[in-house]
């Protein structure tokens, strides 16, 4: 019997398995969208890593390339990375370098991944002028970046590791790949790698098993007490056992390395611009010495003419804040002892340093530092004691005068005395070196990322709603058409359950037919929707190449998914048939015969005008309320018109003539001011990428500059940070008061606290850090990798720099792109939803006509026209659409009215073509379903 | 003659192809006043013949003349107009729509007579209305819904709609189908009133012997034919 009425009101059911299979295709194809995302973001893991499992990176340190000789790196690969610029087009492109032993490349040669292949060949490569110590030291050269031309051999394809990526992100890099030991050599770190690249999972304990102190730069001399070194200092001369002098070919030791020596001696060397009036010299703080004290030379005393207990003073330049905001100092030290040169050139080991630009020159007047050395200041006596002792310091002062100005981000000590078993007691973590399972935290980031299959579904929640009104209604509709069949079987004495069971179990099999034919459309709505996610919805993923990966499992719970909405759309529809019964009479109405039909038929108006009116609103209030920020102000741009961001940072402060004169921008107007900040880079949090990021980029800022990007301030009591509400919503999925956990420089794991959050602005997706924050877990992140400004002026010089200068209000409008195009896209679907909700109108237009036939066929027989009755018909059938669209339409210009986002202008356009696109599909609907033959028929 | 049917012929499709003819040669007359009853058994083309006789259907051969005028079928307008102003129809079912009053029922050929007007309230008729609802005796119901009035009100009502235009020629269907003895001779009595005091021509077709026993001439449709 089931069949027979299947068969009999296979009109009804049509309908109700289009539906179905529309629902089915819109959950299934979210669905399977979620998992596509997710499998491309895999994808693109094992693209950037290829078979690399385990990551060795060492911070701003570097290990010895002997270490990969090693056993446990038998299936390992060295690199030395470095950020560089290529200069393409008139542009300085970012570029990502990595120095390789791999793919025979000889020295002139580069190969670059397909994204840079675009660039020219032969390629200008601009790299940091870096070498070990650090650009952001004082002691370095002045040069800031070093070039190297480069013969492009090929390109490195993503099977053959060319989109090598150590950051969680989907979009690929511009790499460059060249001779490591070219790259060495033109960086000045000779047989230095920083990063290892294991096919094996390496532990840390395994790691710290084979590592010693000499792989990151470390030296020690062993010494014995009776060595002369220990004459120098009163704590060492009681040491009665061997013991170590220790440096580092960095220069500097950093604190955490002084820290695990407990040296019993340190020493710091230093380069003064006077000591009395000795011009430029070296002098060695140490703490064997106290207050004010000062051992000179018999070479410094007899210049000066100083004896025990005279004074002397110096002056010398110390930087603040990161960058080289250079200052002079001075101290006035007390002689307590003099001492022949002699005895100073012994503890050469121990007292001097070597500077690069300053250690190794032949003359005074070669030398080559990023301090304004005045070279007239520099007599024949002065490059005379430079031919015979070189850097050896003319004075020895006490630590406690001049260590707060001279410890730095590089370190604080230049060589110290340590015990020997102190020596074992040194660990990886104190030089920032951190062993990542690279893959399986990727993976987690792909996986934990945005999930597309929930946002799609909410996005595609109209078509959806669409759906189940297209099912709802020719169900409503059979029951209404049936419903003296129903009223036989309950005279024949069918119980209720009964009845509702043969009237369910008649509708499930299409349903159940319904859903696997609307799985296989999901696919094809999956393969679409990814295919405009990789072109013209590429502004909301920026990324391209999603491929479809169907899970079964997957397919079975979106089949589930919609047979149970299609089922609770079932049972409603056959509970109403009861209900039917139980409904009040309909009031007489007085005036038109277009207010009785409205009136009659006030269940279907009624259904029909809030599902519209509801979309309506919905749709508009986003399309209304799409963000124009092109000229946003305030918070999201903090008053700056132009940010500049570069790999490359630059160390002087633009906001004086010194550093502007560094970085030949004395042209810039005086009054000029700009914003630097430093950064630590970590994954890319912005809507741009698509993984989870756990860990974000850092940007130091003082306090008051937080403010005026309307942070607020008074939550940073602990080591903290504030993260835009994006980013910490959508790309980290966190909140504030949740914490995050960083590696500082010196390698130890610190818990930083989510403290506030601030409205998405040119920031998005960097953490921002309160400056002496910054500086106490990031020392070495020296000099400032974003400016900002308000001088357009400032662009051409600094893209000379690697800078990439955008206006603060295209970097927006390149964020809320992404956001723009999510809202095009849920304007796109709703309109799809809505669209499917005037066919749904449509559908249920042509039933109430054919309900009502032999109403119009009383019409004719009266002598009604059928002019008259289609006009009288269209004008019933289209007041309620047009009072829903209208309604909605108002309905969200009152609530776009009360945001305070909202322009009426701006925002105007796209809702008026909707609008007046609903309007006119609405009318054509109209008139396509009643019409002269609709009518005689 | 009011009514003149010559040898009307009308077929239609079986379903399976082939053609089943209804009316053969079928001639009919009826005088100014007249009042006439068809019966015949179920299937013979009673109906037919009533919808041909309200122009609701055009005969495949022969002619039909109202009042003396040959029907033509090619001016939709003049068929409309000639079917609100001279003809009223009755239905076995009555056909009165669901979301009006009887009040408004009885309006409606008024409406379609005049487009422009579209709110029952301005319907200019009310004198010759309320006349004929007294006469009916239905003034106590006008208010009322269809689904709340009986039988042999609604078949009032309908009566009243079919007269509301003072049609010359009133056609009806089955009046008494739905009703029990009682109603259904109230009908009849109803029905034998208007041909009398309005002097409307009646055609009805019916199965009630009793219905038809009230009329002035009977036919039975049979092969086609009267």
């Amino acid at each position: 019997m089931n069949t027979a009425s299947r068969s009999y009101y296979k009109r009804f059911y049509r309908l109700v398995a289009v539906a179905a299979a529309v629902m089915t295709a819109v959950v299934t194809g979210s669905l399977v969208l979620g998992d596509s995302v997710r499998g491309s973001l895999k994808e693109r893991v094992n693209e950037r890593l290829g078979n690399a499992e385990t990551l060795i990176q060492t911070g701003m340190g570097f290990l010895d390339d002997s270490i990969l000789n090693d056993p446990l790196f038998s299936h390992s690969k060295g690199y030395l990375l470095t950020e560089g610029f290529v200069s393409s087009n008139g542009q300085m492109v970012p570029v990502t370098v990595w120095g390789t032993d791999d793919d025979s490349l000889q020295q002139g040669e580069a190969l670059l991944n397909l994204q840079s292949s675009n660039i020219n060949s032969p390629i200008v490569l601009h790299l940091p002028s870096n070498n070990l110590v650090g650009s952001g030291s004082l002691f370095v050269s002045q040069s800031y970046a070093t070039q190297l031309r480069l013969d492009v051999k090929g390109v490195k394809s993503a099977n053959d590791g060319g989109n090598l990526l150590l950051h969680n992100e989907q979009r690929r890099p511009f790499n460059v790949f060249m001779n490591r030991q070219e790259l060495a050599e033109a960086l000045g770190l000779k047989g230095k790698i920083n990063v290892i690249l294991s096919s094996e999972n390496i532990t840390f304990d395994e790691f710290k098993n084979i590592w010693k102190p000499e792989c990151s730069g470390l030296q020690r001399e062993v010494k014995l007490q009776a060595d002369g070194a220990a004459s120098m200092t009163n704590e060492v001369a009681k040491v009665n056992e061997a013991f170590n002098i220790v440096g580092s070919d960095r220069a500097f030791l950093s604190q955490g390395v002084v820290d695990s020596l407990k040296p019993s001696a340190c020493y710091l060397a230093y380069f003064v611009n006077s000591l009395g009036d000795i011009p430029y010299s070296f002098v060695t703080a140490t703490d064997q010495l106290h207050g004010n004290e000062t051992i000179l030379t018999d070479y410094a005393a007899e210049r000066l003419n100083a004896h025990v207990g005279d004074s002397v003073v110096m002056e010398y330049f110390v930087s603040h804040g990161g960058l080289k905001r250079l200052e002079t100092r001075s101290h006035r030290f007390c002689v307590s002892r003099i001492v022949p040169i002699s005895e100073f050139q012994q503890q050469a080991e121990l007292i001097t340093a070597d500077f690069p630009g300053l250690s190794g020159v032949k003359r005074c007047t070669d030398w080559d530092s990023d301090l304004p050395i005045d070279m007239d200041r520099i007599s024949q006596v002065d490059e005379d004691y430079w031919d015979v002792y070189r850097q050896t310091p003319k004075a020895m002062v006490s630590f406690d005068a001049v260590g707060h100005d001279w410890t730095g981000a590089y370190g604080v000590a230049t060589k110290v005395v340590s015990a020997q078993e102190r020596w074992s007691s040194l660990s990886p973590e104190a030089f920032g070196i951190a062993v990542v399972q690279l893959r399986e935290t990727a993976l987690r980031a792909a996986q934990n990322g945005t999930d597309f299959g929930m946002l799609f579904l909410s996005l595609g929640f109209f078509i959806i709603i669409a759906a189940i009104l297209l099912m709802q209604n020719p169900l409503l509709e059979m029951y209404q058409v049936r419903s003296p069949e129903i009223q036989l079987f309950s005279i024949l004495g069918f119980s209720k359950g009964r009845i509702f069971r043969r009237l369910f179990f008649e509708a499930l099999p299409v349903v159940l037919i319904a859903t696997p034919i609307g799985a296989l459309l999901g696919y094809a709505y999956a393969a679409v929707i990814l295919w405009l996610l990789g072109g013209p919805w590429s502004g909301a993923t920026q990324t391209d190449g999603f491929a479809l990966y169907v899970n079964p499992v997957t397919v079975i719970v979106a089949c589930c998914i919609s047979i149970f909405l299609a089922l609770v759309v079932l049972l409603f529809a056959v509970k109403n048939v009861f209900r039917q019964s139980k409904l009040k009479r309909s009031k007489a109405q007085t005036g038109s015969l277009l207010r009785a039909s409205l009136y009659y038929y006030r269940r279907q108006h009624r259904l029909s005008f809030w599902t519209l009116s509801l979309g309506v609103l919905v749709v508009f209030a986003v399309g209304l309320n799409r963000p124009d920020f092109s000229h946003s102000s305030g918070a999201a741009t903090g008053g700056y018109q132009f940010y500049g961001e570069s790999r490359i940072p630059i160390q002087y402060d633009l906001n004086t003539s010194a550093g502007r004169h560094h970085l030949h921008l004395d042209d810039l107007p005086a009054d000029a001011r700009f914003l630097q900040l430093p950064k630590h880079t970590e994954d890319e949090a912005s809507c741009l990428n698509l993984n989870k990021v756990e860990t974000p980029s850092v940007l130091g800022m003082s306090l008051g500059d937080m403010k005026s990007f309307g942070i607020d301030t008074t939550q940073f009591t602990m080591i903290s940070v504030a993260i835009d509400e994006e980013a910490l919503l959508w790309s980290m999925m966190k909140e504030v008061g949740d914490t995050l956990l960083f590696h500082s420089s010196d390698g130890q794991e610190v818990k930083v606290l989510i403290a506030a959050s601030y409205p998405t602005g040119i920031f998005h997706g960097n953490a921002i850090m309160p400056i002496e924050h910054f500086r106490k877990l990031w020392p070495d992140e020296m000099g400032s990798r974003i400016v900002l400004g308000n001088n357009s002026e400032i662009a051409t010089p600094l893209s000379d720099y690697g800078f990439t200068i955008t206006t603060t209000s295209e970097r927006l409008q390149m964020f809320f792109e992404v956001t723009d195009t999510y809202l095009r896209i849920f304007l796109s679907l709703g309109g799809l939803g809505l669209l499917l909700g005037l066919v749904s109108l449509f559908v249920v237009i042509r039933k109430n006509l054919a309900a009502r036939h032999q109403e119009i066929a009383l019409y004719q027989t009266l002598g009604f026209s059928t002019e008259t009755i289609v006009g009288m018909l269209r004008r019933e059938q289209i007041i309620v659409p047009l009072l829903a669209i209208f309604a909605g339409v108002l309905g969200s210009l009152l609530i776009s009215l009360l945001l305070p986002t909202f322009s009426l202008l701006e925002s105007f356009t796209t809702p008026i073509i909707l609008f007046l696109l609903m309007l006119l599909t609405t009318w054509i609907i109209i008139h396509i379903s009643i019409n002269s033959k609709t009518v005689r028929q | 003659m009011f009514v003149e049917l010559n040898n009307i012929q009308k077929s239609f499709a079986d379903g399976s192809g082939g053609v089943r003819k209804v009316l053969d040669g079928l001639d009919l007359r009826v005088e100014q006043g007249g009042f006439v009853a068809v019966t015949g058994v179920s299937g013979t083309g009673k109906t037919t013949l009533l919808n041909i006789l309200g122009t609701l259907l055009q005969p495949d051969g022969g002619t039909y003349h109202l009042g003396g005028e040959r029907i033509s079928y090619d001016d939709e307008k003049q068929l409309l107009h000639l079917r609100n102003q001279q003809i009223g129809f009755m239905f076995q079912d009555f056909r009165l729509l669901p979301q009006l009053t009887a009040w408004q029922n009885i309006l409606l050929p008024v409406m379609a007579a005049n487009p422009a007007v579209r709110s029952f309230d301005n319907v200019s008729v009310k004198p010759w209305a309320e006349e004929l609802t007294q006469k009916m005796g239905i003034e106590g119901i006008l208010k009322q819904l269809p689904e709340t009035l009986s039988g042999g009100e609604k078949s009032r009502v309908a009566l009243c709609r079919s007269l509301i235009m003072r049609p010359k020629l009133l056609l009806a269907d089955e009046p008494t189908g739905q009703l029990d003895s009682h109603h259904a001779a109230e009908v009849a009595q109803l029905l034998k009133t208007v041909n009398e005091q309005f002097g409307t021509t009646i055609v009805l077709v019916t199965h009630s012997e009793e219905l038809a026993n009230i009329a002035l001439e009977r036919y039975v449709l049979k092969e086609g034919k009267l």
